[in-house]
């Protein structure tokens, strides 16, 4: 343990001195700036009760815990085979994984930290306030612990070879349970065994009465939560897809080229699981926004339904075109050999997208139609809402993820790196925008009227140049391809 | 020296690697050889103590491998994947791996960068790993396991991916190295003719058992390509 953390030291000492003096200060500058603005925005513009203040970010911190931790600790300990490289070293497997997992506690503190300096400027009590749940906190840390470890240790000993795979669905069920044991924790619910963690936010929770604010910030941490671990998993799990190929190769392997049909491709079970591995957050992502709509259906109001929706299908729709294109990343060579113009996949590629999200939206509507009694109108409207919602988020998602993965992307390697950067950003970044377009309709839209009707005016607008753009657009790519298939022949 | 003893693993209950007694001895270059899936490459894990056995032991110069963590110390490894840290450049990842076997002085980066310029990566030392090529990675993982001065070597395909004047020198690196005291090489390769020029002896490997075990040195030119084939059950001169 001590050779670990004495050589990683070591390392970051030599990447510190690496940096010339200059970049040092500009680094700090920049963030001294960020952290200026931030302390600005937060003091002026955030007007939230500072009990609500510490709900969040005590919700976020063991959200961050359910989710990141487990997903770390598998990529690095067997994906990534860094415990490998480290368990040849003369120390012992435990100082590995001792090290390994208290570095990814850490690094959560850090980024905990982070998040929550801004908000003690001119807000000190809030400090003291999170003094006081350290315990919880640590309790967390130490239960996860001793979960994770054990659990892990006891695959490995029962299965010894094939592990991957129920690692994968044991993570895969800790978020899932974990989120649900996270929200029926603060949502004052009584649950067995977990009397120590609730009897110390009795208090906190007694101050806060269930209502909507509770819910849109929750599907605001959910969404924001999401992201971040989603961005770390897919970053981590397409580097070495160890599931193995898809059906195309069957394909090829027959010596025929059958049409591709891009919209079923599951012809054998595994690729089902496979996807399911992959899509797993989406799939969360959906129960959890059922889950909510239950116990949340006395409070909310039709518009606020609404608004509920669009947030819904932002989501789902980033999550899973990005990680649906991405999929189709690696099969790319394989469309060019079948002489599959770039116009018939992104037609393809849409109206596939189209129909999962819309047919998962379309569960959603009838589910909240049935919970609500809503009369046909109602019903129908919101229909035609989330149809539209769909039709626009599917086409501009679809279109740019594809044109930076496919168009952009491989046009060269040091470019490849900023865009790759860039993307993630960007898409962390327009999913916040997103979010907030949410809260900020949710909570004004009982005021203003007929912003609905604005709202599906411009839904309409967009829907309408989307799909004449269309051909524009893949006229467009289909020429920077070809430009990059040329060059490709030419070396 | 190295010692199997009663080793057994199971996999799937169908394909089982047995090896009932084998001693490596110190000076020589075992060439370990064998159709795909024979059980080399778990073999040599379990050599690593990175796979534990069913059962048996397995002893480095007395100790057991399992047991003892300080005898890893000499031990280095080449897999047949690179497997490195993709996010530090390749001095970092040297001096890391140096750090982790006690090696900090600054003459250890000296010795580090003699080892990047015998292998002419040292003008791409500062830049990420997972930039690499294919060879340069099996250039830093060639690098990785000789500068903690190990004592034996073990080596899972290790010339896939190198250009034949890397592969010149590392045979040629290799050769030195046997010839200093206690020094033992365990090598797995497809290779026949490299095995031919470089091992002193050969372990072949069908079903994951070792079904001979030969002196190469003092055997006649060649003679190893005629001993895979007919051990193995293909004369290699159909198709």
């Amino acid at each position: 343990m001590k050779n670990i953390l004495y050589s990683y030291c070591k390392l970051f000492a030599y990447r510190l001195n690496k940096i010339p003096k200059k970049y040092r200060l500009f680094l700090a500058g920049i963030i001294c700036a960020i952290y200026i603005g931030l302390f600005y925005l937060l003091n002026h513009f955030v007007k939230m009760p500072l009990d609500m203040m510490v709900y969040y970010i005590v919700l976020f911190l063991t959200y961050m815990f359910f989710i990141y931790l487990p997903i770390k600790i598998y990529f690095d300990f067997f994906k990534q085979k860094k415990i490998e490289l480290l368990f040849l070293s003369p120390v012992s497997l435990f100082s590995c994984f001792n090290f390994m997992y208290w570095k990814q506690i850490l690094k959560l503190i850090f980024f905990a930290i982070l998040l929550i300096l801004p908000l003690l400027y001119k807000k000190v009590p809030l400090f003291f306030i999170l003094f006081k749940y350290i315990p919880l906190i640590s309790f967390y840390i130490l239960f996860l612990y001793t979960i994770i470890f054990s659990v892990l240790s006891g695959l490995f000993l029962i299965f010894k070879k094939n592990i991957y795979q129920y690692i994968m669905l044991f993570i895969g069920t800790l978020e899932i349970v974990g989120f649900f044991l996270a929200y029926t924790i603060y949502g004052s619910r009584q649950v067995m065994g977990l009397h120590v963690m609730r009897n110390n936010l009795q208090s906190l929770v007694s101050k806060i009465k269930y209502d909507n604010h509770l819910l849109v910030g929750f599907i605001c941490i959910d969404g924001i939560l999401f992201l971040i671990s989603w961005i770390l998993y897919r970053q981590s799990y397409y580097k070495n897809d160890f599931m193995g190929s898809t059906g195309y190769n069957d394909m090829l392997s027959k010596g025929k080229k059958e049409p591709l049909n891009l919209v079923f491709v599951y012809k054998d079970f595994r690729y089902l699981i496979r996807d399911f591995m992959n899509y797993k957050y989406i799939v969360v992502t959906f129960l959890i926004f059922i889950y909510t709509l239950v116990y949340g259906k006395r409070n909310v109001n039709f518009k606020s339904v609404c608004v509920y929706l669009a947030i819904f299908i932002s989501i789902f729709s980033f999550q899973y075109i990005i990680e649906n294109v991405k999929n189709e990343k690696s099969k790319m060579d394989l469309y060019i050999l079948s002489n599959m113009s770039i116009y018939k996949f992104f037609k393809q590629k849409i109206v596939a997208n189209e129909l999962f999200v819309g047919g998962m939206t379309f569960v959603l509507c009838i589910i909240i139609s049935l919970l609500y009694k809503y009369s046909p109108y109602k019903i129908c409207f919101l229909l035609f809402l989330s149809t539209c919602l769909t039709l626009v988020m599917v086409n501009i998602l679809t279109y740019t993820v594809i044109g930076i993965e496919f168009v952009l992307m491989p046009k060269k390697i040091t470019f490849n790196l900023v865009l790759k950067i860039l993307k993630e950003s960007l898409t962390a970044f327009v999913s916040l925008i997103f979010l907030n377009i949410g809260i900020e309709m949710y909570l004004f839209i009982g005021k203003k009227q007929f912003l609905w009707i604005k709202s599906i005016v411009l839904f309409l607008l967009i829907f309408v140049i989307l799909k004449y753009s269309n051909k524009f657009t893949a006229k467009k790519f289909n020429k920077g391809f070809e430009v990059r298939n040329r060059k490709a022949e030419n070396i | 020296m190295v010692e199997f003893k009663d080793i057994v693993k199971t996999y799937d209950e169908k394909f089982q690697i047995n090896i009932p007694h084998m001693v490596l001895n110190d000076n020589k270059i075992y060439g370990l050889l064998g159709h795909n899936g024979a059980g080399k490459t778990t073999t040599i894990r379990m050599l690593l103590g990175l796979l534990k056995p069913d059962c048996g032991t397995i002893l480095i110069e007395g100790q057991d491998v399992f047991k003892s963590n300080k005898i890893k110390k000499d031990i280095g490894y080449i897999p047949d994947v690179p497997n490195l840290f993709e996010k530090l450049t390749g001095f970092e990842h040297l001096n890391f791996v140096s750090s982790l076997y006690g090696f900090n002085s600054k003459e250890n980066i000296q010795y580090i960068e003699e080892f990047m310029e015998l292998f002419e990566i040292e003008k791409d030392k500062d830049k990420i790993i997972s930039s690499y090529s294919k060879g340069m990675k099996q250039k830093i993982s060639i690098i990785s396991a000789l500068i903690i001065r190990p004592q034996i070597l073990i080596l899972d395909e290790p010339f896939t991916g190198l250009d034949p004047i890397a592969i010149q020198k590392f045979i040629g690196f290799l050769n030195n190295f046997i010839n200093q005291e206690k020094r033992l090489i365990l090598l797995s390769t497809h290779d026949l003719h490299i095995v031919d020029d470089i091992c002193t002896d050969s372990l072949i490997m069908k079903n994951g058992q070792i079904i001979s075990q030969i002196n190469l040195k003092e055997s006649k030119k060649n003679i190893i390509q005629d001993i895979f084939f007919k051990q193995l059950g293909n004369s290699g001169e159909s198709i």
